[in-house]
């Protein structure tokens, strides 16, 4: 990452300066037209006090992209598995408990010998058919399948 | 067409994800294990009707997105807007120049970029309303596109940019108030000194 330049303040005897912090946001999300990017360029070489602003939200935009995903806890991806283990589901759930190493070798055993059980034997979790809130499902429209 | 049988395999990426989004939106861990277990239940029924080629992520996200305003709208039992006064553009740059504690040398607000940590950006997260909140995580977190956006939370692509720039603004000013009131400049200041000084007597 380049050094910054100097903290030179904006005097903006013609305005510009205002007229370009409005198009920070476009100029960060890389969306300015033409004639937009035109003049942030035109107006960025000659104010050093905008450009250095400008890069400086550049860089926060960078830090903000750079934050980490929170990492699901194994127990609470193992409930939500547990959850999805509907009748229908066999190999794929399968794999993902042996992925997640599940302690609970019973319920294991239920998954992975799927094709040999009845199916009312599989667990299916904790959540009703129609989900936990009975919200409408907004792929589908409907409250029920 | 997707197929059912790879369903888990395909969204295992996303998890993490999808629960820090979760988690950031609800701000409740047993919310954002219910949500997020809303959305592979509602997607894995769904999923012989995703598009395979299309984005995975953004389908993913949408279906979280509309379970959370779904749950959380009918929850709250109240309106979502929430008025923001302007906040000034370039809001945390200005007042990195103007602070009288930070260390107002050539490169310090790239020493401040650099020395902020998640939990900070996820505590000034939390502190914003709920529509910028969505927008500010879903765009800047997430790096999803205006258009994906607007299609998940049902809003024109115009109301995204509004809300995204006041979002940001916000963000600032809470980031900004958060290391404020827990003396965290002048001491990062001095940590990156210290690191600094350190690095000087290793080399020297």
């Amino acid at each position: 990452m380049s050094e910054m330049k100097s903290n030179d303040p904006c005097e903006d005897s013609d305005g510009d300066c205002h007229k370009a912090t409005t198009l920070v946001d476009k100029f960060i999300d890389n969306i300015l037209e033409d004639s937009e990017r035109l003049f942030i360029e035109r107006h960025l070489s000659n104010c050093p006090g905008c450009s250095h602003g400008f890069e400086f939200e550049s860089m926060f935009h960078i830090r903000m992209k750079s934050v980490a995903p929170i990492s699901m806890p194994s127990d609470v991806k193992e409930n939500i598995l547990l959850a999805l283990g509907f009748p229908g589901m066999s190999n794929p759930m399968k794999g993902a408990f042996s992925a997640m190493g599940s302690q609970d070798a019973q319920i294991d055993e239920q998954i992975t010998d799927q094709m040999g059980i009845p199916k009312g034997d599989i667990p299916k979790g904790t959540i009703p058919k129609s989900g936990f809130f009975g919200s409408k499902d907004p792929l589908s429209g409907n409250n029920e399948d | 067409m997707a197929n059912q049988e790879t369903f888990m395999n395909d969204v295992d990426p996303y998890l993490d994800s999808l629960y820090s989004t979760a988690l950031r939106l609800t701000k409740k861990p047993a919310d954002a294990q219910d949500l997020v277990q809303e959305c592979l239940l509602k997607a894995y029924k769904a999923y012989e009707r995703f598009e395979e080629g299309t984005n995975l992520k953004a389908w993913l996200f949408r279906i979280l997105t509309n379970s959370y305003i779904n749950i959380y709208r009918y929850k709250k039992r109240r309106p979502m807007e929430v008025d923001v006064d302007d906040q000034d553009t370039m809001y945390l740059y200005h007042k990195l120049r103007g602070s009288e504690s930070a260390d107002t040398s050539k490169s310090s607000e790239e020493d401040f970029i650099n020395s902020i940590t998640d939990v900070d950006i996820t505590t000034a997260l939390e502190e914003l309303p709920e529509q910028y909140r969505e927008v500010v995580l879903l765009s800047d977190v997430e790096g999803l596109s205006y258009a994906e956006i607007a299609e998940m939370l049902e809003i024109p692509p115009g109301t995204v940019m509004s809300r995204l720039h006041r979002g940001r603004k916000a963000l600032q000013k809470a980031l900004w108030n958060y290391v404020e009131a827990n003396n965290l400049i002048g001491s990062k200041s001095r940590q990156l000194a210290k690191v600094a000084t350190q690095t000087g007597d290793e080399n020297a």
